[in-house]
C-alpha cells in the first residue's frame, strides 16, 4: 500500500473514531468561556479603576497604565518579596513604561488580541491537552484493541505505517491550531469587535542583568505577531504531540499512555518554578514550553534559558522520541 | 462521499496552516534569537554584532545613546512620576538637542560598589558601554549607609576600610569603562543626606569624605564629571525626597536630571 492510502486510511480511523471532532468541541467551548469571562473581567476593572483613579479616567489607558505601574512599583519595595518574583515584576513595569513612552495601548482587547493572548495561555497546558488527546491512542489503542494485526498481515514495512501515523498526527495538529485560530478570532469577534490587527506590538524585549534593555525592542503590526505565536504553537505541539506518539508506541494501554504524558506535562509546569535554581530540570521538554514568553518579552529572565535553548531542547526532544518510537515499533514482538 | 470531501477539507485546512505556521515560526526564530540572549554563546554573538555596528553607531552623529548604571538612584526609584533619572533628562535633553536621544538603563535597586564590579565583569554590559556616549553612575549609597548600623566605637574604623575599598573598586569601575570605550562621558552622581534625622556632626563629616573620595577619583579621568548632589538636597529634604525618606520624589530626580543636563550640554553637538 502507497504511503498516501495509508495516511487516508489513518485520517478515515480518526474521523470515525469522532475523536477530532472531541477536540474541536473542546476547543469551541473553552474559546467561548474564555471570551466570556475575558469581557467580565474587562468591565469590572474597568469600574474598579475608574473608582479608584476617578470616573473621568476610565477610559484613558495612560491612566490605567500609570496606575499599574505605580502598584508594581509598591509591590517591589514592599518586604517578603523574592529575587525572581522581583526581577519579574521589574520588567513587566519596564515594559508598560515603554508602552507609554511610544504610545502604544497594550490592554485593549480586540479580536485580534485575544487571539494571541488565547494561543499564549493555552499553549503549556490546554493545547498540549488537546494533542494528547489526538495522540495517546494512535498506536496504543491498535495495540489494545488488537486492530494492529490487520494493518501488519497486508505485507507493509512497520515503518511505514508508523509513519503514516505520525503524518496523519501532525496534520491534525495543523487542523486543531487552524480552528483555534478561526473559533477565537470569530467568538472574540463578537465580544471586542472585529479589530486591531494592524495595531503595533512591540518585541524584541530583552533583559541583561535583570534588567529590561529597550534599545532593542521592534513594533510588529498585530497579525504578524500573532503568527509568530501560532508558529511558535506549532513546534510546541509538534513537541508535545512527538512524545505522546512515543509513549504511545512504547505502551500498551491507552490509559497508561495519557496518564504518563500527562504527569510528565504538569510536572514540567510545576517544575518550572525551580528551574531558575536547578539546572538539570531546565532539560525537560515540558518545562520549555512557553515559548512565546521570549517573544512577548513576558519572561521570568533566568540565566542561560532563551529561545535558543528551548527550541534546541524541544528539537533534541522531538528526535529521540521519534528515533526511539521507530526503533521500537520495527523491533518489537507484536503477539495479540 | 461526504469522507472524500472531508478527507480534501482537512488536507486544504492543514496546508494553509503549516504555511501560516511555518512563517510564523522562523518569524518568530528571527526576533528572539540572539536578541533574548541570555546564553553565552548568543551572548557572545550579539557582542560581535554589536562591536561590528559600534563604528556604524558612533559614526551616526544624529544619535546619542546613554547608559545609567548603578543603585536605586539611577534606577528611579521613589519617584512617584516613574520617570526617573531616564525619564527627566530625556525630556531635558530633547529640548537641547534634535539628535535622537537612546537611553539604557541597567541600574539595580540595593546595587553596591562591587555589586556593580561583579555586573560588569560578567560583561554582558561590554557592548551598551562602548556605545555610549555618556555613562551615568549612581553608587555607593547603599555602602556608606550600612555605616548607620555600625556602633559608634568601631565606626571610624570600620569606614576607613569600607572607604578604601570603594575608591579601590570606584577606579576598577572606571578603567573597566575606559578599556571598552575611551570616549564615553562618564558621569557620577555624589552622594546626599536623605534626612535631618542622621544630621550629627560625624556622619556629615563621613558623608564629606566619602564625597570627596569619589571626587577624587574621577577628577583623575579626563573626560569625567563628578556631580554633588549634597548641595541641592541640602535644605531641600522636604520637597525633594520621596516618602521612604531615602530616594528623591519626582521633583528630586527632576533636580538631579537638571544637573547633569547642564553638566554635559555643550558636549551634546560634538
Amino acid at each position: 500500500m502507497k504511503l498516501y492510502k495509508l495516511i487516508q486510511n489513518e485520517m478515515f480511523k480518526m474521523i470515525n473514531k469522532k475523536r477530532l471532532f472531541i477536540v474541536l468541541g473542546l476547543l469551541f467551548i473553552m474559546i467561548a468561556a474564555f471570551a466570556y469571562g475575558q469581557h467580565n473581567s474587562i468591565e469590572r476593572t474597568r469600574e474598579q479603576t475608574a473608582k479608584r483613579i476617578g470616573i473621568s479616567a476610565s477610559n484613558d489607558w495612560h491612566k490605567i497604565l500609570e496606575q499599574r505601574i505605580i502598584e508594581i512599583k509598591n509591590r517591589i519595595d514592599s518586604p517578603g518579596m523574592d529575587d525572581t518574583r522581583i526581577a519579574r515584576m521589574r520588567v513587566q513595569m519596564e515594559q508598560f513604561k515603554y508602552y507609554l513612552d511610544n504610545n502604544i495601548n497594550p490592554i485593549d482587547v480586540t479580536n485580534a488580541s485575544f487571539t494571541t493572548k488565547f494561543m499564549e495561555q493555552s499553549l503549556f497546558l490546554f493545547l498540549p491537552l488537546l494533542i494528547i488527546i489526538l495522540a495517546a491512542d494512535i498506536v496504543s489503542g491498535e495495540l489494545g484493541a488488537g486492530t494492529i494485526k490487520l494493518l501488519l498481515v497486508q505485507g507493509v514495512p512497520r515503518w511505514r505505517i508508523l509513519l503514516s501515523k505520525y503524518i496523519t498526527l501532525i496534520t491534525l495538529q495543523l487542523v486543531v491550531l487552524f480552528f483555534a485560530f478561526v473559533f477565537s478570532s470569530i467568538i472574540s469577534g463578537f465580544f471586542f469587535g472585529f479589530r486591531g490587527w494592524t495595531a503595533p506590538v512591540s518585541t524584541g524585549f530583552k533583559v541583561i542583568g535583570g534588567q529590561l534593555v529597550t534599545s532593542d525592542i521592534v513594533n510588529v503590526p498585530q497579525w504578524q505577531y500573532t503568527m509568530m505565536v501560532y508558529g511558535a504553537a506549532y513546534f510546541v505541539a509538534l513537541a508535545v504531540g512527538t512524545v505522546s506518539f512515543m509513549v504511545s508506541v512504547i505502551v500498551k494501554s491507552t490509559a497508561a499512555s495519557i496518564g504518563i504524558i500527562l504527569s510528565a506535562l504538569i510536572g514540567g509546569s510545576i517544575l518550572s518554578n525551580f528551574v531558575a535554581d536547578w539546572k538539570l530540570a531546565r532539560y525537560l521538554f515540558s518545562v520549555n514550553l512557553r515559548l512565546t514568553d521570549y517573544i512577548s518579552g513576558s519572561l521570568q529572565p533566568i540565566e542561560g534559558m532563551d529561545m535558543t535553548f528551548s527550541v534546541a531542547v524541544l528539537s533534541v526532544w522531538i528526535i529521540g522520541a521519534l528515533m526511539i518510537s521507530f526503533i521500537y515499533f520495527t523491533k518489537r514482538d507484536i503477539m495479540v | 462521499m461526504a469522507k472524500k470531501i472531508l478527507w480534501y477539507l482537512i488536507i486544504f485546512i492543514a496546508c494553509i496552516s503549516l504555511i501560516f505556521v511555518t512563517s510564523g515560526f522562523y518569524k518568530a526564530l528571527k526576533s528572539t534569537i540572539g536578541s533574548s540572549g541570555d546564553n553565552n554563546k548568543s551572548m557572545d554573538q550579539k557582542t560581535a554584532v554589536s562591536h561590528a555596528d559600534n563604528a556604524k553607531l558612533t559614526k551616526d552623529p544624529n544619535k546619542k545613546r546613554l547608559l545609567i548604571l548603578g543603585d536605586s538612584i539611577a534606577n528611579g526609584t521613589g519617584d512617584e512620576s516613574s520617570k526617573g533619572i531616564d525619564g527627566n533628562l530625556k525630556e531635558l535633553l530633547k529640548n537641547q538637542t534634535s539628535k535622537d536621544i537612546v537611553l539604557d538603563n541597567a541600574a539595580i535597586d540595593g546595587l553596591k560598589y562591587n555589586d556593580l564590579l561583579k555586573q560588569l565583569n560578567e560583561k554582558k554590559l561590554d557592548s551598551y558601554i562602548s556605545n555610549a556616549d555618556y555613562i551615568i553612575i549612581s553608587i555607593g549609597g547603599n555602602d556608606i549607609r550600612e555605616m548607620l548600623t555600625v556602633d559608634e566605637l568601631s565606626r571610624e574604623d570600620i569606614f576607613s576600610q569600607k572607604q578604601e575599598g570603594f575608591v579601590k573598586g570606584l577606579k576598577e569601575v572606571i578603567s573597566y569603562i575606559r578599556k571598552n570605550n575611551q570616549n564615553s562621558m562618564i558621569v557620577f552622581l555624589g552622594l546626599y543626606n536623605p534626612t535631618k534625622d542622621d544630621d550629627t556632626p560625624d556622619n556629615m563629616k563621613m558623608l564629606k569624605s566619602w564625597n570627596n573620595s569619589a571626587q577624587t577619583v574621577i577628577d583623575d579621568d579626563s573626560r569625567a564629571v563628578f556631580i554633588p548632589t549634597y548641595d541641592i538636597f541640602k535644605f531641600n529634604t522636604d520637597k525633594f525626597i520621596s516618602p521612604d525618606r531615602l530616594h528623591p520624589n519626582s521633583f528630586g530626580y527632576q533636580a538631579i536630571a537638571y544637573l547633569i543636563e547642564k553638566a554635559i550640554e555643550s558636549t551634546l553637538e560634538k
